[in-house]
């Protein structure tokens, strides 16, 4: 049987920076909170006309040129959005149209934060059972557009931004050797645009708020630190894996006090968890592959380490992987 | 803008449109509120500034704070610290 196996990772981030400094529709005392609450001290925005297959397609052009992997060999793209760039069709379709990955069918996963966690199991998936020969998973998010600027509760802690992993068949011992998906849809209401779908069509809207992304923020710090630890800790018990023998963990970067607080769980020296969201905020589901490409540039993991990847969020849904690369 | 109960409670309503047709009185705490908490004491902060150009310290924006103590210091604020 062929193993999913990580040729090339990319990321993107819109190049303007915005700092807690200029978010000035809120009080100063509140901006000095926000870095102190989740550890974010600037994200990126993207620019008015760029939606999210638009900066889709900047990281998977990144990813394939890495390794000079022709669009036109792509078997199939998975596309991981939160905040897609309609309610159809699926943003992997334009994104296949900009990659000119001709050959490739494309579709999209919610699965919201942890959607990269379901994105690289899927792959793998697609991969082990022979659909494919490779996939190019791309998670995409561009929460900017979905947020209401006047809420302190969200719009701080999010940020744009794109990342990409192309897998590939091979035999051997290095690919993907694991995965732990998980769902609690009684907590669906945690983390929710509650508008413009079928439940609240647009025109039932009674309060213009709801069109924008709601999170309750103590329930979902909760869940994540609770899940994200106990989707770690059963990842290594399943595949019989010691937390020493993994090079480094890339969890979902929603706020650094939840990944020191699962770190400490785990009893896992918090220097082995990779962060980032200190300049990119809550990337969603992208912030793991945007992570995961960082690591890998940096030099941090390389060909042959055991590598971990956690992710919590809207569902409630929670998962992990374990990779050697 | 004039302070009131009735625009307090209007904007209350603005910012937690969860209350729907709670009834708000001057007794009213703001833990009460649906939705309340801390990032949610910020939001009503926003709006309190932005409405009234009064800056309310974080602190008095607890969950037994009545919406009685907010008017109160709105009508006579008092800068503290960390809003100098």
């Amino acid at each position: 049987m062929f193993n999913a196996v990580i040729r090339a990772t990319s990321s993107y981030v819109p190049e303007n920076t915005v700092h807690n400094e200029e978010l000035d529709q809120f009080p100063k005392t509140a901006q000095l909170l926000i870095s102190q609450k989740t550890g974010v001290i600037s994200r990126r925005h993207a620019d008015a006309e760029q939606c999210t297959s638009d900066l889709a397609v900047i990281a998977a052009r990144r990813c394939l040129e890495r390794i000079d992997f022709s669009p036109g060999k792509v078997a199939s793209i998975i596309v991981s959005t939160s905040s897609p760039d309609r309610i159809q069709p699926a943003t992997a379709a334009r994104l296949q149209y900009l990659l000119g990955a001709v050959n490739a069918f494309a579709f999209d996963i919610n699965s919201v934060c942890s959607g990269s966690t379901f994105g690289i199991a899927l792959a793998n998936s697609l991969i082990r059972s022979g659909t494919c020969a490779n996939v190019l998973f791309v998670a995409a998010e561009l929460y900017s557009k979905i947020l209401n600027p006047k809420d302190f509760a969200t719009y701080p802690y999010f940020g744009d931004g794109s990342g990409a992993i192309l897998f590939e068949a091979q035999e051997g011992e290095r690919g993907v050797i694991g995965s732990i998906l998980a769902t609690d849809g009684s907590g669906n209401n945690t983390i929710c645009v509650p508008g413009g779908g079928t439940m609240m069509p647009f025109e039932h809207l009674k309060d213009a708020k709801a069109a924008y992304f709601q999170m309750k923020g103590r329930e979902v710090y909760d869940f994540a630190v609770a899940k994200g630890t106990e989707v770690i800790a059963n990842l290594l018990e399943n595949w019989h894996c010691h937390a020493d023998a993994v090079k480094c963990f890339i969890c979902h970067q929603a706020n650094v006090n939840i990944i020191i607080k699962i770190a400490e769980n785990l009893g896992i020296p918090e220097d082995r968890f990779y962060m980032n969201m200190f300049r990119y905020g809550n990337t969603a589901s992208a912030s793991v592959p945007i992570a995961f490409s960082e690591a890998m540039q940096k030099g941090l993991v390389r060909a042959g380490d055991l590598v971990v990847t956690a992710a919590f969020g809207g569902g409630l849904s929670w998962g992990a992987n374990l990779i050697r690369l | 803008m004039q302070i009131s109960l009735e625009r307090i409670a209007e904007g209350l309503r603005e910012v937690f449109p969860e209350c729907g047709d709670m009834t708000l009185v001057m007794e009213t705490q703001l833990g009460e509120l649906p939705e309340w908490d801390s990032m949610a004491a910020v939001n009503l902060q926003t709006f309190l500034h932005q409405q009234f150009e009064v800056e309310v310290p974080l602190e008095l924006l607890a969950d037994q704070t009545t919406v009685e103590e907010i008017l109160s210091f709105m009508k006579n604020p008092v800068p503290s610290e960390a809003s100098n």
